[in-house]
C-alpha cells in the first residue's frame, strides 16, 4: 500500500474510533433513561468493529520497479454494525419512582458507567494513535520528496 | 493539471545532431549517440508514467522521485556522450585535414 | 563504472533501484503496522508484520550480481491475545512506527547521496 493510501486508512479508522466514542456518551447520557419511544428502558448500544482490506492493493501500475506492492491487501477497521443490546434491564429497587412497577421495582438501562468510560478511553486511545500515524506518514512523504535535492 | 512530460527528449537529442549527421559513414558516432538516446527515451517515458500514476495514486511517492532522477541522470549522460562524441568527431575531422 | 556501460546500461542506473526496493519495504511495513493501529481493539485481530530477506543471487554473464528479495506479511503477535482475542499491543507497534521512519529517512538520504554522486559522474566531472 502507498504511503497516501496508508492515511487514508488511519482516518478510516479514527472515524471508526469516534463512532465508538459517540456510542459511549450516548450510553452515558441514557444511564437513567426509564422511557423511550419504543417503550421500556433505554437498552445499550454496542459498537462491532471488524478488520477489513483497505483497498489500495489491486491494479498497481509497474513502473519500471514495483517497489512498493504488497503481498496482499493490509487490513483497515470499520464499524460493521451498532447493535441495540438484548440484555434484560437492571431492576432497581425504587418505590419512589414514577416508573417503579406495582413492586416497587425500576427496569434501568444496562449501562455501567465503568464499562462505558473504558470504551470511550479506549476509543480516545486509538484515535490517537491514528494521528500519530498520519504525522509519521507525512514525515516519510517529506523525505521521500527530499530524494535526489 | 497537464503535467509537463519528459518525453520531448526527442528534440533536445536532435541538438547538435546535424553535426553527426555530417559524419556520413561515422556510423560509430551515430550508433553509440542513438544508443544514449534511446535510453533516454525509454527512462523519459518511465519517468512520466510515474507522474501521472502519483497522481491516480498507483505510484507511490519514492517510486516517482527515483523515476524522475533516473530520468535526469540519464539525461545528462545522454548530453556527456554526445559532447563526447562530437568532439571526437571534430578532431577527426581536423587530423584529415578537413 | 565507465562511461560506456552507462551508456549501454541506461536504464538501470546501479544501485539506485535496489535502495528503492527497501524504501518500498519500509512503506509498505509502515501501512501494516497503520493497519494494526486502527485494529488495536477489534476483537480476534492478531498483529501483522512484513518481512524482508535479501539475498543475492545469480552471477550474471556480463559479471554484475543480481540481488532477489523476497517480502511476505505474516502474523506477528506482540502478545497473549486478550479477551477478545486481540493480540495488537499499542507501545510495541508506536515503537516500530518510529524505527520505520528513521530507516525509511536513512536509506532516502543514502539515495539522495547515491544520486548526488551519479549527477557528477554524469556531468564528467563538470556541474
Amino acid at each position: 500500500m502507498t504511503l497516501l493510501r496508508t492515511l487514508d486508512l488511519a482516518a478510516a479508522g479514527m472515524t471508526a474510533q469516534r463512532t465508538r466514542m459517540n456510542v459511549a456518551a450516548m450510553n452515558l447520557a441514557n444511564k437513567s433513561t426509564t422511557r423511550t419511544d419504543e417503550g421500556g428502558p433505554y437498552r445499550r448500544r454496542d459498537v462491532v468493529l471488524e478488520a477489513v482490506p483497505q483497498d489500495g492493493f489491486a491494479g498497481r501500475l509497474q513502473v519500471q520497479m514495483d517497489t512498493a506492492g504488497g503481498d496482499e491487501p493490509v487490513q483497515g477497521v470499520r464499524v460493521r454494525e451498532i447493535v441495540q443490546s438484548d440484555e434484560a434491564p437492571m431492576m432497581i429497587y425504587d418505590p419512589g419512582h414514577p416508573d417503579a412497577d406495582p413492586n416497587g421495582y425500576v427496569a434501568m438501562p444496562n449501562v455501567s458507567g465503568i464499562g462505558e468510560m473504558v470504551n470511550l478511553l479506549g476509543a480516545a486511545r486509538a484515535y490517537e494513535a491514528g494521528t500519530t500515524v498520519m504525522q509519521t506518514i507525512r514525515t516519510m512523504a517529506d523525505h521521500a520528496l527530499r530524494i535526489g535535492k | 493539471m497537464k503535467i509537463q512530460g519528459l518525453s520531448d527528449t526527442g528534440a533536445l537529442a536532435a541538438q547538435g545532431s546535424p553535426a553527426v549527421e555530417e559524419a556520413g559513414s561515422g556510423d560509430a558516432f551515430g550508433a553509440a549517440l542513438r544508443t544514449a538516446m534511446d535510453g533516454v527515451e525509454e527512462t523519459a517515458a518511465s519517468a512520466d508514467a510515474a507522474g501521472e500514476g502519483l497522481v491516480t495514486g498507483e505510484v507511490d511517492l519514492h517510486e516517482a522521485m527515483v523515476s524522475m532522477e533516473k530520468a535526469d541522470l540519464v539525461l545528462r549522460i545522454a548530453g556527456t556522450v554526445r559532447n563526447k562524441v562530437i568532439d571526437a568527431y571534430q578532431q577527426l575531422v581536423q587530423a584529415a585535414g578537413g | 563504472m565507465s562511461e560506456r556501460r552507462l551508456v549501454l546500461d541506461a536504464t538501470t542506473l546501479p544501485g539506485l533501484d535496489r535502495l528503492a526496493q527497501h524504501l518500498g519495504y519500509h512503506v509498505e511495513r509502515q501501512s501494516v503496522v497503520a493497519g494494526n493501529l486502527a485494529n488495536l481493539d477489534t476483537p480476534g485481530y492478531r498483529a501483522r508484520d512484513v518481512t524482508f530477506s535479501e539475498a543475492l543471487t545469480t552471477e550474471n554473464t556480463n559479471g554484475s550480481t543480481t540481488m532477489s528479495f523476497e517480502r511476505a506479511t505474516e502474523t506477528a503477535d506482540d502478545e497473549v491475545p486478550d479477551e477478545d482475542g486481540n493480540t495488537v499491543a499499542l507501545e510495541r507497534q508506536i515503537a516500530r512506527m518510529d524505527e520505520v521512519n528513521i530507516q525509511y529517512r536513512a536509506v532516502a538520504e543514502v539515495l539522495s547521496r547515491r544520486i548526488g554522486m551519479l549527477r557528477y559522474a554524469a556531468g564528467d566531472g563538470r556541474t
